[in-house]
């Protein structure tokens, strides 16, 4: 069979990420349209049989350089290459999560951006919580709600692919139609392999018959809402909880006051942990439209699952899983896990109903197709043609600044540092001015201005 | 282009304390064979934006490569600028500023010669694939450097080789040194300092220290398109669970004492790249002292 090359740009195992696992899970099914390579930033990463990993950098020495781009992003810092990838080429993007400001944030991106990207999102509300972080450097946790940061994904990218309906309507709420019309819904996939046994898991945990066993899974965000968890289960001091994953140092002791903390968990201790369960909690408050590997799993295996009525899990069949309202919090959890503790059966009934749901839609094949159509689809239209220009911010030195322009076309913006007032005046005051005191030959200034201690250069670079 | 290494002994024997610089990245033919060699590109613009990103991450003896730093090229380069023979390796057709030799690759064609300049032609190789490479200098300098190149010629050559050249005109003469089948392929010994890597610090005649290093890229330049044994040696430890990759792919490599070793066939059109990576980074006091490569 002639496949098409294609590049997957991921993080992938052994990376403590949930998308390396989800990438690592795709690739063989794209594998059977396409001729796949992983294009990674740590070269020991791990794709499946048979797929070749390259390192990022060299993956334009490949054969079919031209091939098909797909790229994976999350809004963490492991997907800091996968940004810069897919500013160096357009291509399909999957959107993990459309709040992305945690990204940027957490790579260095420059404030300006951020603080454009802000403008962006939100701008009635971007004056007040950019002048925060200006001027107090104030970024509180309603930002990564307020401003998703998603614009220059959707603008770079020839298709994106979002796992909800949520998602993509959050979407087209803050960056308008027209800016969205390439994204499309593609849900979840199911874990690669069986799932374990739930009888065979519970006696490699210890678990006993009779013994109710809670779980929780994944990386404990606040938006997890495990405070929700221990509250309700004060008054359910029968119920055993595990939490299968890992749990910041502030909640540390709160949690495992009451719960046994696994910390990060290899793959098959993890599907273990959560076969094994008679109930998967999988909350969130606030939701930005993300999606859970941790469900995905919980569903494939069986396992009754209670999430929030929200975002992406408000799509869910409500005989899949039991989706409590928001306004419920912990008295409302409580409520549905002594109504489970008391019928065991009802649980295994709801999680029954939650695999046919997964096998129906989330099955490998199916979104590997729905890929396919996707990703082909996108190769019929013209390239990204708005591109959000990259910002750079440098100290005002003539040296930095070539290096950090080498290989770069195009428009680009400086952001330069000034130490003190007077260097602005010594640096335009330069035999040939600001330009040639500081940008490299070829470089064109369009424009120049100040912003805060910053001096902000628009420059058109040689092709 | 096997004539590479042939050419480079031919020049390393005719002008002693010739200084040079490869300009041909990303093929980097000469850069492995004539010690001292500094690599870099000759028209940073036309390259594909992802090789010149790539280049872009390489440092040679702490310096960026040759025609990606304008403002780094600005600095003084004693070692060359002093040098009596400047000899610059380039794709383009035109002399190099600054250089006083300048070898173009594959020849200028039929172009004409600027004033001032002279030409020698050169045509070298494998006898039944032979390549021709034109020099291009200064015209009051002709005779002398076709002799010293015509002499080393014939001290160069072995049996089966031909060799030979005579004075065309004035301002252009030939030279021919043809080799049989396998051509001119030396065993290759790169010192680590020499060799083009993309990490912060610069090694030095103690190695290049790679304590911790968890990645490491390396551009040795091109290899005549043959199967080559690879070894790298290491000081300082040993270098423990090591990947190897050839041009981002990871390829099989043997651990022996003190070094590395792996088979390699290195691609045709450009300088491969090396890398190395080690899981939990690399072990204490561990220094890459050499790349030795053989056909």
């Amino acid at each position: 069979m002639d496949r098409p090359p294609l590049l997957m740009v991921s993080p992938l195992p052994p990376a403590r990420n949930g998308i390396a696992d989800y990438a690592a899970a795709l690739l063989p099914g794209l594998a059977a349209h396409y001729d796949c390579a992983a294009a990674v930033e740590d070269w020991l990463a791990e794709a499946p049989a048979g797929i070749p990993v390259v390192d990022l950098a060299l993956a334009h020495r490949l054969p079919g350089d031209g091939r098909r781009r797909l790229y994976q992003i999350g809004n963490n810092p492991g997907h800091d290459f996968v940004l810069q990838a897919l500013r160096a080429r357009p291509g399909v993007t999957t959107l993990h999560d459309p709040g992305l400001l945690h990204l940027y944030e957490s790579t260095g991106e420059d404030r300006v951006t951020i603080l454009a990207g802000m403008r962006h999102a939100a701008p009635g509300l971007a004056a007040t919580y950019a002048r925060h972080l200006r001027e107090r450097g104030v970024s509180t946790r309603a930002n990564h709600l307020l401003f998703d940061l998603a614009g220059e994904v959707l603008a770079r990218s020839r298709a994106v692919i979002v796992h909800s309906r949520f998602a993509r309507a959050r979407l087209r709420l803050t960056h308008g139609e027209a800016a969205t019309a390439h994204v499309e819904v593609i849900p979840h996939l199911l874990p690669p392999g069986r799932p374990p046994v739930r009888a065979e898991a519970r006696a490699r945990l210890g678990i006993g018959p009779e013994e109710f066993l809670l779980v929780t899974a994944g990386f404990a965000s606040l938006a997890k809402r495990l405070d929700w968890v221990l509250a309700a289960l004060e008054g359910l001091p029968a119920l055993r909880w595990i939490h299968a994953g890992e749990v910041p140092a502030a909640l540390a002791p709160r949690i495992g006051g009451r719960a046994r903390i696994t910390g990060h968990l290899p793959a098959d201790e993890f599907d273990a942990h959560i076969a094994a369960a008679d109930v998967l909690v999988n909350l969130r408050f606030p939701s930005a439209g993300e999606s859970s590997g941790s469900l995905a799993r919980a569903l494939a295996a069986g396992t009754c699952c209670i999430v929030s009525r929200t975002g992406a899990f408000a799509e869910l069949p409500g005989d899949a899983v039991i989706a409590l309202p928001l306004a419920g919090g912990a008295p409302a959890l409580a409520e549905a896990l002594a109504a489970l503790a008391a019928a065991p059966e009802r649980a295994r009934a709801i999680g029954g109903a939650g695999r046919a749901h997964a096998e129906a839609e989330m099955a490998l094949p199916a979104v590997a197709a729905r890929y396919r159509a996707a990703i082909e689809a996108a190769e019929d239209r013209p390239p990204p043609r708005a591109e959000p220009t990259p910002l750079l911010r440098l100290a005002a030195d003539r040296t930095l600044i070539a290096a950090a322009l080498a290989g770069r076309t195009g428009a680009c913006r400086l952001c330069l540092g000034l130490e003190e007032s007077g260097q602005l005046a010594a640096l335009s005051l330069a035999p040939g001015g600001l330009a040639e005191a500081l940008l490299p030959p070829g470089a064109e200034l369009r424009a120049a201005r100040l912003e805060g201690r910053g001096l902000v250069l628009d420059l058109q670079l040689p092709a | 282009m096997s004539a590479a290494p042939l050419l480079a002994a031919l020049f390393a024997r005719a002008l002693p304390g010739l200084a040079a610089r490869d300009l041909g990245l990303p093929l980097g033919a000469l850069l492995p064979w004539l010690p001292g060699t500094r690599a870099g590109v000759a028209d940073a613009m036309a390259l594909d934006p992802a090789e010149r990103a790539l280049l872009a991450r390489f440092r040679q003896q702490g310096l960026p490569l040759l025609g990606l730093d304008p403002v780094a090229e600005a600095e003084p380069d004693p070692a060359w600028e002093e040098a009596r023979d400047r000899l610059a390796w380039t794709p383009s057709g035109s002399p190099m500023p600054g250089a006083s030799l300048t070898l173009v690759a594959g020849g200028t064609g039929q172009a004409p010669l600027a004033d001032g300049l002279a030409r020698i032609l050169l045509l070298a190789g494998c006898d039944d694939a032979p390549e021709r490479h034109d020099l291009l200098l200064p015209e009051p300098r002709l005779a002398e450097i076709y002799e010293c190149l015509r002499a080393a010629a014939a001290s160069l050559a072995g049996p089966g080789w031909q060799q030979g050249g005579r004075s065309l005109t004035p301002r252009q003469a030939s030279l021919l040194l043809l080799v049989p089948r396998p051509g001119h392929v030396p065993d290759l010994l790169l010192p680590s300092a020499a060799l083009p890597h993309d990490l912060p610090a610069p090694g030095g005649p103690a190695g290049l220290p790679l304590e911790g290093v968890r990645q490491l890229r390396l551009l040795p330049g091109a290899l005549p398109p043959l199967r080559w044994r690879l070894r790298l040696n290491f000081a300082g430890a040993e270098p423990g669970p090591t990947a190897l990759f050839l041009d981002g792919l990871r390829i099989p490599v043997r651990p022996v004492p003190g070094g590395l070793v792996a088979s390699i066939d290195p691609p045709a059109d450009r300088a491969p790249v090396l890398g190395l990576a080690w899981r939990d980074g690399a072990p204490p006091g561990l220094r890459l002292m050499a790349l030795e490569a053989r056909p």
